[in-house]
């Protein structure tokens, strides 16, 4: 391609949005990876939560998963789709005006979170606890975001749509449907309310949106990521596109079924449990293709990995996603999750996947990012790498940790004496975890460690740059080519 | 047999078809040189970003491709 084929449209590219999610993302990454240690901390050393009600684990732990999932990888979905649905469908953003309503909107959606959850104001619903107003707020936000990127989508110059766009545009609308349905609730004050649904039917709904949640927000999205991050720094097309298209099928008509599983050997009807575990299996197959596509994208270019950390963040990020979805249809079987069910095994498994497969493909593509955005190289090259060993290091002591205490709990909790008494009390599966408890927290300070190398390296980098609000949108090639 | 029930056995036959359908249309070859453009939809703007950079830099001209 030479430079006469590259002819600008005249509009340039909506960046700043971008680049404020982006910096929000290792924000937001710090400060919810810190509650999580503090958290962790407690589990360890119960004094850690000093007495104060705002700082226990019942009203800290839902601050923890809702600061990382939709602060962390919230924010880190915003920019980069944003900046991928411009980037390939070669047009400015559809509404710049409404995509900044969306940052501040999350923005204030996080602060009230930060709020109310350490008062112990809670819907009590896993992933979902914020209460009704924020919901309402939430539903705004949301609809806005959709706008602007379908808004988008339409207005695109190219004829195709590209594979990230579809996985990005799934994780909208369906995040948007999951959110509506497991928010309905009756509000008796501002502050409270009561859940729509009743007995088991709210735990079917609430797990339905709970697993949907793992599937189109921290899956769908962050596939998105991958489709667009891993091309794009290995420099070369993803390595099969029709896999990529069966890949979005595939999740999409799977996914949506496997939510049972969380309710093995409750009150949930056996054939229900059953579909799901069945269903939880089959997600292997569109997991693993999509797990083969990204990696299999390097495929004659492996050198590549040697000397670019952001690479290593990527494939080392998509290769736990093939470890975590390989683990979860196992722990999905009813037999083993008689075993793993409500023991650490599970809190393992869950962050194998958050820190492994989300948090590692998002630093990576805010890695790629950042220098875009400011103009610029990134400062240090040295300190990704180094960012990417301790990361490493320390999910691997975090979930071996977790898998070695559950595991054991699992074994304690089951055994019974010859005349049928329980082997051993529940405290004394509380005192054999105990040391994983702080194996844990380790690899908790190394992974927050890591984030804080990256805020001084995104830091220096944004110092040394300008920001980018003149990038021109070409043509596109092929339009130009013919 | 309750309507419910008919309904979630056409639906289920449906979602099939469909996905197998969504298979074989991929795997056809009208659609080898559509998927390739698509692809390349990630990467056609590389020029774009090294010509951001170079022209930042004064040395437009060097661009090596």
């Amino acid at each position: 391609m030479t430079d006469q084929t590259m002819i600008n449209t005249g509009e340039v590219y909506d960046y700043s949005v971008v680049r404020k999610f982006a910096i929000m993302t290792v924000v937001l990454g710090i400060v919810g990876m810190l509650v999580g240690l503090l958290i962790a901390s407690q589990l360890a050393w119960p004094v850690m939560n000093f007495d104060i009600p705002w700082l226990t684990f019942g009203r800290l732990r839902p601050l923890h998963t809702n600061s990382v999932i939709f602060g962390f990888g919230g924010c880190a979905l915003f920019a980069t789709s944003y900046y991928v649905v411009q980037r390939t469908c070669h047009t400015r953003l559809f509404s710049p005006a409404l995509a900044e309503f969306t940052f501040w909107g999350w923005m204030l959606i996080i602060v009230l979170a930060v709020i109310t959850l350490p008062m112990g104001y809670t819907t009590s619903k896993e992933y979902a606890e914020l209460e009704w107003p924020i919901d309402i707020l939430i539903t705004i936000v949301w609809v806005a975001y959709a706008v602007v990127f379908f808004g988008t989508i339409a207005k695109r110059r190219v004829k195709h749509i590209y594979v990230a766009n579809w996985f990005f545009g799934a994780f909208i609308l369906t995040i948007a449907l999951l959110h509506v349905v497991n928010s309905a609730e009756i509000p008796v004050s501002l502050t409270k309310s009561y859940s729509a649904y009743a007995g088991v039917q709210d735990a079917m709904v609430q797990w339905w949106y709970g697993h949907n949640a793992v599937g189109f927000f921290l899956t769908a999205g962050f596939l998105g990521i991958m489709y667009y991050f891993i091309p794009k720094q290995a420099g070369r097309p993803v390595y099969s596109y029709r896999l990529s298209v069966v890949h979005f099928w595939a999740l999409a008509f799977t996914y949506m079924w496997a939510g049972p599983h969380h309710l093995h050997y409750t009150a949930l009807p056996d054939w229900t449990q059953s579909l799901g575990m069945a269903f939880s299996l089959i997600l292997l197959a569109p997991s693993w293709g999509g797990m083969i596509n990204g990696i299999m994208t390097l495929s004659g270019a492996w050198y590549k990995l040697r000397d670019d950390p952001i690479l290593k963040f990527l494939i080392v990020s998509v290769s736990f996603y093939g470890m975590s979805t390989f683990e979860g249809p196992m722990m999905a079987i009813k037999t083993v999750n008689a075993l793993s069910h409500y023991t650490d095994w599970t809190i393992g498994h869950v962050h194998s996947g958050a820190l492994g497969w989300v948090a590692m493909v998002s630093i990576g593509a805010i890695y790629a990012l950042i220098p875009k955005l400011f103009n610029t190289e990134i400062y240090s090259k040295k300190l990704i790498e180094i960012h990417f060993w301790i990361a490493t290091l320390g999910i691997v002591l975090y979930i071996t940790a977790m898998w070695i205490a559950g595991i054991m709990e699992g074994l304690m909790w089951r055994a019974v004496n010859s005349d049928g008494t329980l082997t051993y009390s529940f405290v004394e599966s509380v005192q054999a975890v105990h040391p994983f408890y702080i194996v844990r927290f380790g690899g908790g300070v190394l992974f927050l460690s890591g984030m804080l190398i990256m805020a001084y390296n995104v830091f220096k980098t944004v110092a040394k740059g300008k920001a980018v609000n003149d990038a021109p949108v070409p043509m596109p090639a092929m339009a130009a080519a013919h | 047999m309750k309507g419910s029930i008919l309904f979630q056995i056409i639906w289920t036959v449906v979602a099939f078809v469909f996905f197998i359908g969504v298979i074989v249309w991929a795997w056809s070859k009208r659609r080898k040189t559509d998927f390739e453009d698509a692809a390349n939809l990630a990467l056609d703007d590389d020029a774009i970003d090294k010509k951001e950079t170079l022209a930042h830099k004064g040395t437009g001209s060097k661009e090596k491709e």
